[in-house]
């Protein structure tokens, strides 16, 4: 056993945790799985290295944004062993604005990328030897996910440019077709519900669902380092580094301080211009007025109510009502920015001993409190299951 | 899809490329579940406590850049109350941040805890430092030049990072 690592924790997450910072779905449900396969990873605080497990893979490597994980990584290549010890042993803090956030991430994904390449994908090699097949194929996915968010930043635009376009989502011969394609995406929404929640259970049913949005919102930031870094030439800009605002942003927003923190137009400005925003901001509307022109074509070439009813869902309104789910999900820095969470001083969330001075949070403040935001999705999700519900019944009577 | 291309004798390029995008989402999250699906055996870690006095040495490095001197402090005075033998275990700050302030506050620390050191290495413009990676691996070589030489084992903080458990006890036993 060479290194033994303890989950990443944090005391100062906002409630409703806007911008997914907990790290809870991955250290309550990632982790015991990667060490169940034998790949625990060095996740950069709190770890205990066995020195002479070290020594063997020449200290810390450099060169590389994520030196924890490719610590770890080396080492199983070299055949030690590595354990996640699953219990609340230290807490941290969260990058306390916007840009912190997205700084933290894309080096995190740049990183796992880097070292991915530099061991091959962990597929063969020297440095990766000793590895087991779960341990080979563990690298590889990871590696393969992070560049998969490219793919997935393309995917958004799947359905803006096919309902702008005014085509339907779906293509069917007959109503009996269309009956089966209703009942298939019933099947597919409820399953993949049940799913969610037998995998998020263990982190908290709305961490996991704050992680989905995440996913999408996140991707246009990972896509765009990770291009950069990997694939761009240097003459055209590419380079391997974090997430920087682009322009000047003159003083930081402070948004979560209660005090210190600029006005609304302020904020809006830097996160909509200096953090790229505008991107998201521009995506929500254009989706927002394919569903409105496309819907308006159903109403205008409709003869019935059933032909303008089929025609509503079979273009924006298809079950689960997924431009939807898009749209508030890429909205997030908009209403970050809009309505950012506020966070009390550090002080108040830590308990000092008076005589030593020695620090450790308070028990509420290690807990993401659940709030009106975390709610409105919750409504939102509901609202979209219950109308494939709807739609599936009205199946019958097609 | 094809059949209702052939009854209304046209193509649906919006619908073929809507498929062609879930089908190539769909491959990673797919090979993700399976991976998931992977480890559906029981996870077998038991609880271990590590007792007495007899235990092995240990560097806690602190490693920090920039951070407020108090978040710092914070961090080392945490780790400076662990429940360990204080002669099995130095925490060590390394200050890539050089902060003076930093540097006095670890000193008066360092008169109650002798166990504690205050480091930051010299970085040379031009020379590439590494960030926290060489800095990590500048602790390890300075630790090796003190009087007793390096520790069986090494541990690592966040500059953020409060622990209010000693790990080395939890962690030995495992390892």
């Amino acid at each position: 056993m060479a290194l033994v690592c303890p989950p990443q924790l944090f005391y100062n997450t906002p409630t409703s945790d806007p911008l997914a910072q907990s790290l809870d779905f991955f250290v309550h449900v990632i982790e015991p799985i990667k060490d169940t396969l034998g790949v625990a990873w060095c996740t950069g605080s709190g770890y205990v290295i066995r020195r002479e497990a070290l020594s063997d893979v020449g200290n810390f490597p450099l060169g590389s944004l994520a030196e924890d994980v490719a610590t770890s990584t080396l080492m199983l290549g070299k055949g030690w062993k590595t354990a996640y010890v699953h219990e609340p042993l230290q807490f941290g803090t969260v990058p306390e604005d916007y840009g912190g956030h997205l700084k933290q991430r894309t080096r995190w994904a740049i990183g796992t990328i880097q070292t991915a390449f530099k061991l091959n994908f962990c597929l063969w090699g020297s440095s990766v030897r000793q590895m087991t097949m779960a341990q080979r194929f563990s690298g590889a996915l990871y590696a393969t996910l992070g560049m998969f968010t490219i793919l997935v930043t393309a995917s958004l635009f799947a359905i803006p440019v096919v309902l702008m376009w005014g085509k339907p989502l779906i293509a069917f011969a007959d109503n009996e077709q269309l009956r089966w394609l209703i009942r298939a995406c019933f099947a597919a929404t409820i399953s993949n519900r049940l799913c969610e929640f037998a995998l998020f259970i263990p982190a908290g049913y709305h961490t996991g669902q704050r992680d989905s949005r995440y996913q999408l919102w996140m991707s246009p930031y990972l896509a765009l380092c990770i291009v950069r870094a990997f694939i761009l030439p240097k003459w055209l800009g590419g380079q391997v580094v974090a997430f920087k605002p682009t322009g000047s942003l003159g003083s930081a927003l402070n948004e979560r301080d209660p005090k210190m923190k600029k006005n609304m137009l302020r904020r809006l400005w830097g996160i909509l211009f200096n953090y790229m925003g505008f991107f998201h901001f521009t995506f929500v509307y254009v989706t927002l007025v394919a569903v409105v022109l496309t819907s308006y074509r159903c109403f205008y070439q409709g003869s019935t109510t059933k032909d303008i009813f089929i025609g509503l869902i079979t273009h924006a309104f298809w079950p689960p009502l997924t431009f939807l789910f898009i749209c508030t999900s890429l909205w997030t820095p908009v209403s970050y920015a809009i309505d950012p969470p506020t966070m009390p001083d550090r002080e108040l969330l830590l308990e000092r001993d008076q005589k030593t001075h020695v620090a450790h949070p308070t028990r509420q403040s290690k807990k993401v409190g659940f709030g009106g935001q975390a709610a409105m999705f919750e409504l939102q999700y509901t609202a979209a299951t219950a109308y494939t519900i709807l739609i599936f019944v009205y199946s019958f009577f097609l | 899809m094809i059949l209702a291309e052939r009854l209304h004798g046209v193509t649906y390029p919006g619908a073929w490329v809507f498929i062609a995008v879930e089908i190539a989402v769909a491959i990673p999250s797919q090979m993700h579940n399976f991976w998931t699906m992977w480890a559906l055996k029981r996870r077998n870690r038991p609880k271990l406590r590590l007792q007495g006095n007899e235990v092995p040495t240990v560097d806690v490095f602190v490693t920090c850049c920039g951070e407020d001197d108090e978040v710092v402090l914070d961090t080392v005075r945490a780790a400076c109350d662990l429940d360990y033998p204080s002669d099995k275990f130095r925490v060590i700050v390394l200050d890539d941040g050089k902060s003076e302030g930093l540097k006095a506050l670890i000193g008066q620390l360092a008169a109650d805890h002798s166990n504690v050191y205050y480091m930051a290495r010299q970085k040379i413009p031009g020379v590439p430092h590494h960030f926290k990676a060489g800095n990590l691996n500048y602790g390890l070589d300075q630790v090796d030049k003190l009087p007793k030489g390096a520790s069986e084992f090494m541990a690592a903080l966040d500059a953020d990072m409060v622990n209010f458990f000693p790990l080395c006890r939890l962690y030995f036993p495992n390892v």
